[in-house]
């Protein structure tokens, strides 16, 4: 049962991709094979679920993808930044993270935050500033292990 | 086993803290006693100071009494794991490890293998589904999962409950053949395949929530997941950290929801029954969440040995 | 009570009980289903302690089923948990005969169909909610159909009704009369009369089904040949009766902007009329009717001639060809639809119906404007009131592509005009001002970039999009540079492939 909705479009020399749902092992890229642009953007921020086999799908269609290709990876949930930090091939080499979800913690107002980040905010692998959305205290915390969370920087 | 307990470390701290986690139990602590001291069928428990310094002696040891403290991260812990064929390993978080070996040796000690019940108290909110299609793997889970309130805990653990349950339920349709996968004729489904359960060989999905934590329970009637198996897995998972090209899964499930863990249990009788707990502590923090050091727990009931009393 | 072990591998929670209905023992997942931990459920000595239930008294169905040692099985019924009040489980029990060598004893097995339950009832509202709907919407439009039915009929059966009224009045004047049998004829005539009209009566209310099912406004693109095949074959039974011939002659292939149905039964109605008026008369040739499907380029025109070589219309008929009731035919033939009607079904498509005289045979034309003419114009309104509204032409050779991106666009607040040749794509860009060009790749008489070419030539300057498979993507990437072609609708797509695709182009930079 396809749980995996691809929206596509080309604008000039980009593929930009948006993908909803679960990755998982029905998940087929297909669709996309033959599309490719100098650059492919891949938006995850609908992406709910990624299961191992899905990982192996998803390294399976990126390998697939031409060496000339720009790959961009956009509003990556933080589901999907632990799949890159833990699991070796989700994104190739050369590849961009252009924008993610991180976590934050507020101690004011108890709530914790997704926070979204472009990678070009963050400076050796530190947790730039950010103010709480819910009650607006100021330079909340960052809620995770730095070196940890933003491994995948160093990989890029 | 009897209820003598050895404990090895030179931290006065460790000691205070299993003391005081123990208190309530019927078992009596030894200090770094002498190894002649030491009998067959006492529990050990060393931090990982005294294991490394004992390590010939630890290895006349039943492993399934062993349990090693160990502050390393996971990766390290895994190659002790491996190293020394270690059944418990716990992480060595503040204030806590004391009272998860309390619950583990109430557990072995009661011969309550199976279920939820040793990691849940009284007020303990527990929900079961049973899975005989592999197409409705996700439903069940998100009606397992609608049951539960995770207001006190990080931002949704609900996405992690989801993938763990999903690696597990499909490594028990999936995975591995075993003689009794056999018998019932599903061996060498790919993951695409539709499997289909009958009678009695159900999936369990189990969720419970209490004061402590959530803990997740999946359990299948196949036994298939020996030591040595999640072993290999757990150790090429973490070596490599790379998908294998495999009919039956991608070979890394049981690493993500390892890591997705703050204990991983795992209860395995041979061609019987395996069931993998997962348990999350309560907690508001994301941080603390992936800070805490990870336990590894397996248990294995052997064929004419008795579980679960009244 | 090591005996009863084994249940312990159960799935189901079991309490086993002896024959004076005492708890002996209880699994591991007893407790769990009763909510209830081990020492609270050992203090328990009797079912009803435990549990209850609406639909059985669960202590006299015990107490029956102990009498005779056999497996039992209860109906499904829906147990309470006392202490837990927010409880409810949907359960059938088996009873289970235990031998051991000290006693005889029963285990109750709760088989738990809970969740199974909720989904089925879940689901069973859920379908009554949607037989609701379905019933309310199928009310709706008989009321709206019946509406349409009333406004158009009274018109259509006035006639007949008036004349079959007035023979009503010759036959009760005539009744009167001393002396009937002379004027037998006349009340035979007028009876017949009388029965006539009340047929074509009956017979326009048939010929009206077909438009109660469909809206007054409701335009799709349609494909004019597979259109003209539908009518004829809906008119050969008819043709057949009479030994008429009818054929069809298309030189290019024609899409019309039109009400399918409609337009469908002023064709049928125009080959009836000319098959009826070929029946009435001597044949010395062949009877045939001739459907033409052509282009007039000059008046953007699409053209449909229906012609016949029957014996044509006098000059006094022709005179008050489209007034309402105008029939050539004895009155109880025809299908009372009306010239008229007619007229006015193409006159609501912007088009004309005429007569065209000729020498022999009677001509009908139907005159109806290009599609992307059509799509323009009904837009009037819109774009009047709106200046900012875009407008887009997409060129596709077939018509269910034209309908499905009418919809998606024309939702967005769009202006959508749709085209089915490139040529007369070409011609319309030339005279409007079209803010984004959508075209499909492959076209019988010019593929996308021969298309795209001649439209740069021709100075639109504007965003040209591809709508293609993936196997022309090799063409667009060459096309982007030397075309300026803005971008690719990959198919298969979806409407957001479509409308975010379109979006960028036409607003590149900004957030769609």
């Amino acid at each position: 049962m396809k749980r995996l909705t691809i929206n596509k479009q080309i604008l000039q020399d980009e593929l930009s991709v948006e993908l909803i749902g679960c990755i998982d092992e029905d998940s087929d890229f297909k669709e996309l094979a033959g599309l490719g642009q100098e650059t492919i953007s891949f938006d995850f921020d609908k992406i709910s679920m990624i299961n191992s086999c899905g990982i192996r799908e998803w390294i399976k269609f990126i390998d697939l993808l031409p060496a000339r290709c720009n790959i961009v990876y956009k509003n990556c949930p933080q589901i999907i930044i632990e799949q890159i930090n833990m699991v070796h091939g989700f994104f190739r080499e050369g590849s961009v993270i252009e924008s993610f979800y991180a976590p934050y913690y507020c101690d004011k107002c108890g709530k914790e935050a997704k926070v979204h980040l472009k990678s070009d905010t963050v400076k050796n692998r530190k947790a730039p500033k950010s103010d709480c959305p819910n009650c607006g205290n100021e330079n909340i915390e960052f809620d995770a292990i730095e070196g940890q969370y933003f491994s995948f920087l160093g990989k890029i | 086993m009897n209820n003598h307990v050895a404990v090895y470390t030179e931290s006065d701290s460790i000691f205070e803290q299993l003391k005081v986690a123990l208190d309530s139990s019927e078992l009596i602590l030894h200090l770094n006693p002498t190894w002649d001291d030491y009998k067959e069928e006492h529990l050990v428990i060393s931090d990982l100071l005294s294991f490394e310094d004992r390590i010939d002696q630890f290895s006349l040891v039943n492993k399934s009494l062993l349990y090693v403290i160990s502050p390393l991260p996971d990766e390290e812990n895994m190659r002790l794991i491996e190293r020394h064929e270690l059944r418990h390993l716990v992480g060595q978080n503040e204030q806590i490890f004391g009272l998860e070996i309390a619950d583990h040796l109430k557990k072995q000690f009661a011969s309550r293998l199976w279920g939820l019940n040793p990691y849940m108290d009284e007020t303990a909110t527990i929900k079961i589904v049973s899975l005989s299609d592999s197409k409705f793997t996700n439903e069940m889970i998100q009606e397992n999962l609608s049951h539960f309130d995770f207001k006190d805990y990080f931002s949704s653990p609900i996405e992690y409950l989801q993938v763990m349950a999903n690696e597990l339920v499909s490594n028990s349709l999936y995975k591995g053949p075993n003689r009794k996968r056999a018998e019932q004729g599903l061996e060498g489904f790919d993951r695409k395949s539709p499997v289909f359960l009958k009678g009695a060989d159900l999936v369990q999905i189990t969720l419970g929530m209490d004061g402590k934590g959530i803990a997740l329970s999946v359990q299948d009637s196949f036994g298939g997941l020996a030591y040595d198996i999640l072993i290999s897995s757990l150790k090429r998972s973490f070596e490599e950290k790379t998908v294998m090209e495999k009919k039956d899964g991608a070979g890394l499930g049981l690493y993500l929801t390892f890591l997705h863990s703050n204990q991983f249990i795992v209860n395995f009788r041979e061609n019987f029954r395996t069931e993998v707990i997962c348990i999350i502590d309560k907690n508001k923090r994301y941080k603390n969440y992936k800070q805490r050091i990870r336990s590894f727990h397996f248990f294995q009931e052997v064929t004419g040995e008795k579980t679960n009393n009244k | 009570m090591s005996e009863f072990t084994s249940f312990d591998h159960l799935f189901d929670a079991v309490l086993v009980v002896n024959l004076k209905r005492e708890i002996v023992y209880f699994n591991h997942h007893a407790s769990i289903f009763f909510k209830m931990p081990p020492r609270i459920l050992k203090q328990k000595t009797s079912l009803t302690q435990i549990c209850d239930s609406v639909d059985i008294d669960i202590e006299e169905w015990l107490s029956k089923a102990l009498l005779s040692f056999d497996v039992l099985i209860s109906p499904e019924i829906r147990l309470t948990i006392p202490h837990e009040t927010d409880l409810d489980y949907y359960v059938v029990l088996k009873l289970i005969p235990v031998q051991t060598d000290k006693s005889a004893n029963f285990a109750v097995v709760f088989h738990d169909l809970t969740v199974e339950k909720k989904l089925h009832l879940k689901y069973r509202d859920q379908m009554e909610e949607l037989k609701k709907t379905h019933g309310q919407i199928l009310q709706a439009d008989k009321l709206t159909t019946l509406g349409e039915l009333t406004a158009t009929i009274s018109h259509e059966i006035n006639n007949p009704l008036t004349i079959a009224a007035g023979n009503s009045e010759i036959i009760s004047d005539i009744l009167d009369l001393p002396n009937i049998e002379s004027r037998l004829s006349v009340l035979k005539n007028a009876n017949q009369t009388v029965t006539e009209s009340l047929e074509r009566v009956n017979q326009i209310i048939k010929n009206m089904r077909d438009f109660l099912h469909q809206s007054e406004d409701e335009k799709e693109y349609c494909d004019l040949d597979a259109l003209v095949d539908a009518a004829i074959e809906w008119a050969q039974p008819g043709a057949k009766k009479a030994n008429v011939h009818i054929k069809k002659q298309s030189r290019v292939r024609s899409v019309a902007l039109a009400n399918r149905i409609k337009l469908e039964q002023v064709i049928i109605n125009l080959v009836k009329n000319s098959i009826d008026a070929i029946a009435q008369h001597s044949k010395d040739v062949p009877a045939e009717v001739l459907i033409n499907l052509s282009k007039s380029d000059l008046d953007h025109q699409t053209i449909i001639d229906v012609v016949d070589n029957g014996p044509g219309l006098a000059d006094e008929i022709k005179k008050n060809l489209f007034k309402p009731f105008q029939s050539t035919k004895g009155s109880g033939t025809g299908t009372g639809l009306g010239l008229s009607i007619c007229q006015k079904i193409i006159e609501s498509h912007r088009g004309r119906l005429e007569h065209v005289d000729s020498q022999s045979g009677c001509h009908f034309r139907i005159r109806l404007p290009l599609i992307e003419v059509y799509s323009y114009a009904r837009n009037d309104r819109a774009l009047m009131g709106t200046k900012h509204k875009k407008k887009i032409l997409v060129l596709d050779d077939e018509v269910q592509i034209l309908n499905v991106l009418n919809t998606f666009i024309h939702n967005e607040g769009m202006v959508f005009i749709g085209s089915s040749t490139p040529l007369d794509s070409l011609n319309f860009i030339e005279k409007a001002n079209i803010d984004l060009i959508i075209t499909d790749f492959s076209m019988p008489e010019m593929n996308g970039s021969e298309f795209a070419a001649k439209a740069r030539a021709m100075g639109y300057e504007g965003p040209i999009l591809y709508m293609t498979s993936s196997k022309n993507i090799d063409q667009y990437n060459k096309d982007k540079s030397t075309l300026n072609i803005t971008g690719v609708i990959v198919k298969p797509f979806n409407k957001d492939d479509v409308m975010k695709t379109l979006r960028l182009a036409l607003a590149p930079g900004e957030a769609v």
